[in-house]
């Protein structure tokens, strides 16, 4: 079977492992990096590095960082008295986006998984229990709501409730746009438990 | 491609590329089968809330070489009294991950798709005093129904039915008596009540079970006996087991 030239079938390889990009899809890409200008190339190469090397977990809330602690920990104007509990980096950006929230955050870098045998020594709840006093009146657990987001919120809340803190979860229900009619029967069960006066 | 359609719970999940979810089903017509439920990390996915662990719903599955395709979802429970609970969701969580460990896909089995289902119910109802009963109960159950029955009656090496039968061999398949006792390695010291005791859990149904009294210090060798028949039984230990002993001890883990 013909083969690539060393430095092309090396790009394939390194690129089809990272996640979602099987070998075609590598190769798709590494002859697009061919025809792209040099200076793009080392661009995308140098931000890699730089992704990698520059940057470190905060050694308070474990969201990715530059400075240490991070910009969101350090800041006087954030609410510390709050902190809003999240299973990766990504969600922190996408509480982020929203604008409302101005409390802190811990990043658990994971979620409890009995099946995957992920228990609580795997991710960063020590880390959260220890950050459990005062200022803080409040954690606001905003894992995905599956089972293993639930499993995680509760033993949470159980650790929180000994040590007198307020736990609450993100509501579940309709997404803002949808149609009722198509909303399936558990969203909407826990829209009506959650349902608020206005 | 044909349209399968099915009765059965979920019982494991895993991502699959950008916003899909492979989800495993133990069903009534078809034992256990996978199919990829198309963009169901997505909220606004209609099968974002169905493509998740214990779910019981009908499901309809296009089949091909391969993995199938889920098509339709319609939820007929979702075990909520165990999403809420920890320690139910530990119990019912090791179950699920039996399920997936021990079944071969395509093989049917009405009877142990009709046992996780009431094991399922019993755990939603329970007290949590009664937990540990419904699943020492389902175990032996399930031991039975998968041909690996414990002896519970009598010495599994002579055939003894005395009074002496007060080991339990994990590996030997059941009970055994004082004197066939240095044959089995791995024997476990029970007592008579504690045979008496699985005897009556294995034959009794949820129900019941919760009606019968048994010392939380029997239930933890009654526990471990279980937990070496079925690993015995298994490629590879089951990994929600560490957590759920943790939250029974209350200990993380």
């Amino acid at each position: 079977m013909p083969k690539y030239v060393e430095p092309i079938s090396r790009l394939i390889t390194e690129l089809s492992k990272l996640p979602g990009i099987g070998p075609k899809t590598a190769q798709r890409l590494a002859f697009y990096i061919l025809t792209m200008p040099r200076d793009e190339v080392v661009r995308l190469a140098e931000s890699m590095l730089d992704a990698r090397t520059k940057t470190r977990q905060c050694s308070v809330c474990f969201d990715i960082t530059v400075d240490d602690p991070c910009a969101v920990c350090s800041s006087p104007d954030r609410d510390h008295s709050i902190i809003c509990v999240v299973e990766q980096p990504k969600d922190v950006v996408a509480i982020e986006r929203t604008g409302e929230y101005k409390g802190l955050y811990h990043v658990l870098h994971g979620v409890l998984s009995p099946m995957d045998g992920i228990g609580p020594g795997d991710i960063k709840l020590k880390e959260l229990i220890s950050r459990l006093k005062d200022p803080v009146k409040e954690v606001i657990v905003a894992t995905d709501p599956n089972v293993e987001g639930e499993a995680t919120a509760l033993y949470i809340a159980k650790i929180a409730r000994t040590i007198g803190v307020k736990t609450t979860r993100l509501a579940h229900g309709l997404p803002v746009g949808g149609d009722l009619e198509y909303a399936d029967e558990v969203t909407l069960s826990r829209a009506l438990e959650g349902r608020r006066e206005i | 491609m044909a349209l399968l359609r099915v009765e059965g719970v979920v019982i494991r999940t895993r991502d699959l590329g950008e916003a899909d979810r492979i989800v495993s089903l133990y069903t009534r017509e078809k034992g256990k089968i996978r199919a990829v439920a198309k963009g169901a990390r997505r909220p606004r996915n209609r099968f974002a809330s169905l493509a998740q662990v214990l779910v019981h719903g009908r499901f309809g599955v296009f089949q091909s070489r391969g993995l199938g395709t889920l098509s339709q979802a319609e939820l007929i429970a979702s075990f909520k009294a165990i999403r809420i609970d920890l320690l139910k969701t530990a119990y019912a969580l090791s179950i699920a991950e039996l399920y997936d460990h021990m079944m071969e896909e395509g093989y049917p089995a009405p009877e142990l798709y009709g046992l996780l289902l009431s094991t399922m119910r019993a755990i939603e109802s329970a007290q949590p005093a009664d937990l540990e009963k419904i699943y020492v109960s389902f175990a032996l159950k399930f031991l039975a129904l998968m041909g690996y029955a414990v002896e519970l009656d009598h010495c599994v090496k002579c055939g003894d039915e005395s009074d002496s039968l007060v080991w339990i061999s994990p590996k030997l398949g059941g009970i055994v008596c004082t004197a066939c006792r240095l044959e089995a390695t791995d024997a476990i010291q029970v007592s008579l009540g504690i045979v008496q005791v699985m005897r009556r859990l294995f034959r009794s149904n949820f129900r019941m079970v919760s009606s019968l009294r048994v010392q939380s210090r029997d239930l933890q060798i009654i526990r471990r006996a279980i937990r070496d028949s079925i690993e015995l039984q298994l490629s590879s230990p089951l990994r929600s087991m560490d957590f759920l002993e943790s939250m029974i001890s209350g200990q993380p883990s």
